[in-house]
């Protein structure tokens, strides 16, 4: 067996495993397309629980309870805010997809893109995921960040106004483009 | 025809009839006008069949039937090379930002494979044909995979048959590769069956191409809406800085775990 012999092989092996796996997801519904743009599927946001989640991490709170509560009631309860923590981030990340989906649905349309945004892009939520799972390891190891998760809400939130934003605008574009559309009866034009 | 056993006439004749089947689809259905590359890649292994059946008619083994099927072999690369293009095409085109971004990446991806898999093997002068018939079915095979996996990333559904147009030149070229790289280790002991292989692995393809084909109707020319190019330009880069924000953001919960644990 020479280096040639075996590299073309797991060549060949990644190949296969790559494409099977690419065929045999869970494909989206339906090719992209402007009906993508829409609020409702970005709508679905958990910062609306900021405040409650907020206020249920927060270090004084916890403090507070140490106060009040003997040791074992008060460890408990850190115990069920940890948990809380942890499907908060898991509900954030979910925010984080969907408003990597909406970037992407926008890339997808427009007529221009810039390689350098789209490759950044695809570092940032390599990156964002890479954190994240270390992220999650570390809580169920026992740490309790609480502030820090509050002031990563803080940012979701401050994206997800900047991108309603955007939706309404495109939504707007969108209902237009529609109405040209159907005026001018999908003749194979690319109306932009 | 001397040199020639059985499986593999046998094989070669239902090539044959199954390319005859894919043309007259095509060209019944009008498909060509869709697929004029793939049409044109298909009439040349035909006409290729043809033309091998006068040249094996001398002896399989003469200098003269090897010559012309290397050339034949070479022509018939280049057109599926082509032909794949033009699926990409198919998938991918209509979206015109992401398209011209993602064809830079696969010629870029290809020239690579190719070079690689010429350069890399120790040089041997009777694998030169092999190894750069294996640089281009790498090519072709990672151009198929890297393109399903950008339609996967951006969330493009190619249609049922397209993919199953890709499908087939992917599992031709993929078997290609693995034929050769054996070729040149058991070469003595591998070349009939090796012959008997790569042509069976085309007709599997023949027969994925010929089902796509059927059940492909008169595509209707389809429409992509695009969003105007000033939206990108204001959206991308915020939401880049955003996303940027918010992993420096992870990184101080990283940094307020580390320091909890």
């Amino acid at each position: 067996m020479t280096f040639d012999f075996i590299s073309f092989f797991i060549l060949g092996a990644l190949l296969i495993f790559v494409f099977v796996w690419v065929l045999h997801q869970p494909a989206p519904r339906k090719s992209v397309s402007k009906d993508d743009v829409s609020l409702e599927e970005s709508g679905s946001t958990h910062i609306t629980y900021l405040p409650q989640i907020r206020q249920a991490l927060a270090p004084t709170d916890l403090a507070y309870l140490y106060e009040r509560m003997p040791g074992p009631l008060a460890q408990k309860v850190q115990k069920q805010r940890r948990k809380i923590a942890l499907s908060y981030i898991s509900a954030l990340r979910n925010d984080f997809r969907s408003l990597l989906h909406l970037s992407r649905v926008i890339a997808t349309l427009s007529p221009e893109i810039a390689a350098a945004h789209e490759f950044e892009r695809f570092r940032l939520s390599l990156e964002f995921s890479w954190r994240y799972l270390m992220i999650r390891i570390r809580l169920r190891c026992g740490a309790t960040p609480f502030a820090a998760v509050g002031s990563l809400s803080d940012m979701m939130s401050g994206l997800h106004v900047r991108m309603e934003t955007a939706i309404r605008e495109l939504a707007k574009r969108s209902v237009l483009a529609s109405e040209l559309r159907s005026s001018l009866d999908g003749g194979g034009l690319d109306i932009t | 025809m001397a040199g020639l056993d059985k499986a593999v006439e046998f094989i070669w004749a239902m090539s044959i009839i199954a390319e005859l089947a894919l043309l007259t689809f095509l060209a019944i259905r009008k498909n060509f006008r869709i697929f004029p590359t793939f049409s044109v890649y298909v009439c040349l292994d035909l006409s290729e069949s043809l033309v091998l059946f006068i040249a094996y008619l001398k002896g399989y083994s003469s200098l003269a039937s090897w010559r012309t099927a290397s050339l034949t072999q070479g022509v018939l690369l280049i057109a599926r090379s082509l032909a794949i293009v033009e699926v990409c095409k198919h998938v991918l085109s209509r979206f015109r930002g992401i398209w011209a971004l993602i064809w830079r990446v696969l010629l870029a991806s290809a020239g690579v494979a190719i070079l690689s898999s010429i350069l890399a093997p120790k040089h041997r002068w009777q694998f030169v044909l092999p190894n750069a018939e294996r640089g281009l079915d790498v090519a072709m095979a990672t151009t198929i995979v890297l393109l399903f996996l950008f339609a996967k990333y951006y969330q493009v559904v190619p249609d049922a048959q397209v993919r199953s147009l890709a499908v087939g030149f992917w599992l031709y070229s993929c078997f290609s590769i693995l034929d050769n790289t054996l070729l040149q280790h058991l070469m003595y002991h591998y070349v009939a069956l090796w012959s008997h292989l790569n042509m069976l692995a085309f007709l599997v393809s023949l027969l994925i191409w010929l089902d796509a084909v059927y059940n492909l109707q008169t595509v209707p020319n389809k429409t992509t809406v695009l969003l105007s190019s000033e939206v990108y330009s204001a959206i991308s880069p915020a939401v880049n800085l955003d996303l940027h924000l918010l992993n420096q953001n992870l990184t101080q919960v990283w940094n307020a775990t580390a320091d909890k644990t």
